[in-house]
């Protein structure tokens, strides 16, 4: 776990993000969601679900102040820094596999040995002891995602945005990536996962499924 | 981010591959080296056409004075700056050779001095004939020659090429005097670099400030009367190379960066700011800047002592600027390209995809 100073736990405990009355569509298309309203807090990992085009993504770009919704609002409360993970890896190909966790604690401030320290257990968390001195080119498609996810949460953001992680990956792999996935919020962060992986949403603590929030065909226009 | 933090992930990027040190360093060589070469390649061209000016006579100017040149002043011209050589000369009794009867040769006295400006070494006994009379005669230096009750030894043998200089010493025989009262009809000098007074230098062999007609010419009309190596070199072409190479050496920084841009955009959004950023770009462009370019100079010094030794004391002045800029240009460009990465291209790679 990252060290992190007394102050600032407090802090990421009295974080929040809340969506009220969300409802949101392409100019003159069909609104995608409508009046989704909700509460996050720190250590959650909160699932948004739903098929392909349902709006998923769209909704962490409202959230990372990408996109403004065609109605409601979002309120961030001690929310400072945003993440993402998205769905394709990247990485230094000829860096090695730790190096990629212990960067973010390098920036942090942290010098080089407390910051390998530090980088062991978030990569264990992981899964990623053993192929911690591989370089980023020799991982498979799931070990370069779920170093992506450990160095998202080496960087330790207030808020943690996850894009479909395992839609570039076969069944087998986004098991092995949907396994450790809990491991997410270990720092505090308020995680948003979008994803239509069943293994992904079983992972989650928490699940909105906006299958649940789309207006019916005679309500599809604002 | 710590100061050993960045230097650590600097050479951790290098002895990784990370940083292409070897391609990008063998590209800033290139570039730098064939600056440096074109610079070498100009100043040794300068170098000939100045070798073949003084060899051709364009630098070698003679006063005629009949009976009026001191032989002692002649040869005191060496005493001038720049003046390599000098010499007086005078026409005597044409000379017979016993094996060609009915033919005459032309033969001038000349003093100790006028070897040195034809390349011959004075203190044998013997007289001094051209290449071409050698051949022609079928002498060489040493031979000796039957010449009306004496023997004729050849003590020197010089190059008087037909290339436009004055003849009359192309089939001449030079016959070697001591320096002494009488005065000669012409005095003889070369003066390299060309003295902007070089009559007045040959006016100082008169040996009286009045009388006979002077007449100053030079000895091969057909050359230049002043070669004007320094302006040559002032406003050579490649005086524009230092420029060339900082361009290519900024493209190739910026080129550096560009393509790790998606690395240093990711590098933001994990934390990193963009002063350690730039400081760790910049850091390792210097690497392979400096390492390609040091090959580079090691190449051109080597060339340039190869191929103008006695003048290697001018190479780091032509040299340095070239170098020097084909190793800032990367550092520019590096720093051009560190500025312009944003974290948001990252988001667009990935909204793109």
């Amino acid at each position: 776990m990252v060290n992190r100073s007394r102050a600032t736990i407090i802090a990421r405990k009295q974080a929040s993000l809340r969506a009220e009355s969300l409802s949101h569509g392409f100019k003159d298309a069909p609104l995608l969601f409508r009046d989704l309203s909700f509460v996050v807090e720190p250590g959650e990992i909160l699932g948004i679900c739903g098929p392909s085009g349902s709006g998923k993504s769209t909704l962490l770009s409202i959230f990372a102040g990408w996109e403004k919704p065609r109605h409601g609002t979002t309120t961030k409360e001690n929310i400072d820094t945003v993440n993402w993970v998205f769905q394709n890896p990247h990485g230094v190909a000829r860096r090695k596999a730790r190096d990629h966790v212990v960067f973010p604690l390098l920036a942090a401030g942290q010098d080089r040995l407390t910051a390998v320290e530090d980088a062991m257990p978030v990569l264990e968390s992981f899964g990623l002891t053993d192929i911690a001195d591989r370089d980023f080119r020799e991982l498979s498609g799931g070990e370069a995602q779920r170093l992506m996810l450990a160095r998202a949460v080496a960087t330790a953001p207030d808020l943690l945005l996850v894009d479909e992680p395992t839609a570039q990956l076969d069944v087998q792999t986004s098991a092995t990536v949907n396994e450790t996935l809990g491991a997410v919020a270990q720092n505090g962060a308020i995680v948003l996962i979008a994803t239509h992986d069943p293994g992904t949403r079983a992972a989650c603590t928490r699940v909105i499924d906006l299958a649940d929030v789309t207006p019916h065909q005679s309500e599809r226009t604002a | 981010m710590k100061a050993t933090s960045i230097l650590s992930e600097v050479w951790r990027n290098v002895v990784s591959g990370t940083a292409r040190v070897p391609l990008f360093a063998a590209l800033i060589g290139v570039i730098a080296g064939l600056g440096a070469a074109a610079e070498i390649a100009t100043v040794h061209g300068l170098h000939s056409d100045a070798r073949a000016y003084i060899d051709g006579g364009g630098a070698t100017q003679y006063i005629v004075a009949e009976g009026s040149i001191g032989t002692p002043s002649c040869e005191a011209l060496t005493t001038y700056q720049n003046v390599e050589a000098a010499g007086a000369l005078r026409p005597t009794a044409e000379v017979k050779i016993d094996a060609l009867p009915g033919t005459t040769f032309e033969a001038y006295e000349v003093t100790s001095g006028f070897g040195a400006l034809l390349g011959i070494d004075s203190h044998r006994d013997g007289v001094w004939i051209s290449q071409d009379l050698a051949e022609s005669l079928g002498l060489h230096e040493g031979s000796t020659v039957p010449s009306e009750d004496r023997q004729l030894r050849v003590a020197g043998v010089f190059e008087y090429p037909n290339d436009g200089r004055d003849t009359r010493l192309s089939h001449a025989i030079l016959v070697p005097v001591p320096v002494g009262a009488e005065a000669f009809d012409e005095c003889w000098m070369r003066s390299w670099p060309q003295s902007p007074d070089g009559e007045g230098i040959l006016r100082s062999a008169l040996a009286s400030a009045e009388g006979s007609e002077v007449a100053i010419s030079q000895l091969n009309k057909s050359l230049a009367a002043q070669f004007d190596g320094p302006v040559s070199f002032v406003e050579r072409l490649t005086r524009w190379v230092p420029l060339v190479t900082v361009s290519g050496g900024f493209l190739a920084g910026l080129a550096w960066t560009r393509r790790r841009k998606l690395e240093y955009a990711s590098a933001l959004h994990a934390g990193q700011s963009r002063a350690a950023l730039t400081a760790g770009a910049v850091l390792e462009t210097l690497v392979w800047a400096l390492l390609g370019t040091m090959l580079a100079g090691v190449a051109a010094w080597s060339t340039a002592l190869a191929l103008m030794p006695e003048e290697i004391d001018w190479a780091p002045t032509l040299l340095i600027p070239p170098l020097l800029s084909a190793a800032t240009g990367p550092v520019i460009g590096a720093l051009c390209g560190a500025f312009l990465v944003r974290e948001s291209d990252l988001f667009r790679y990935f909204k793109d995809r």
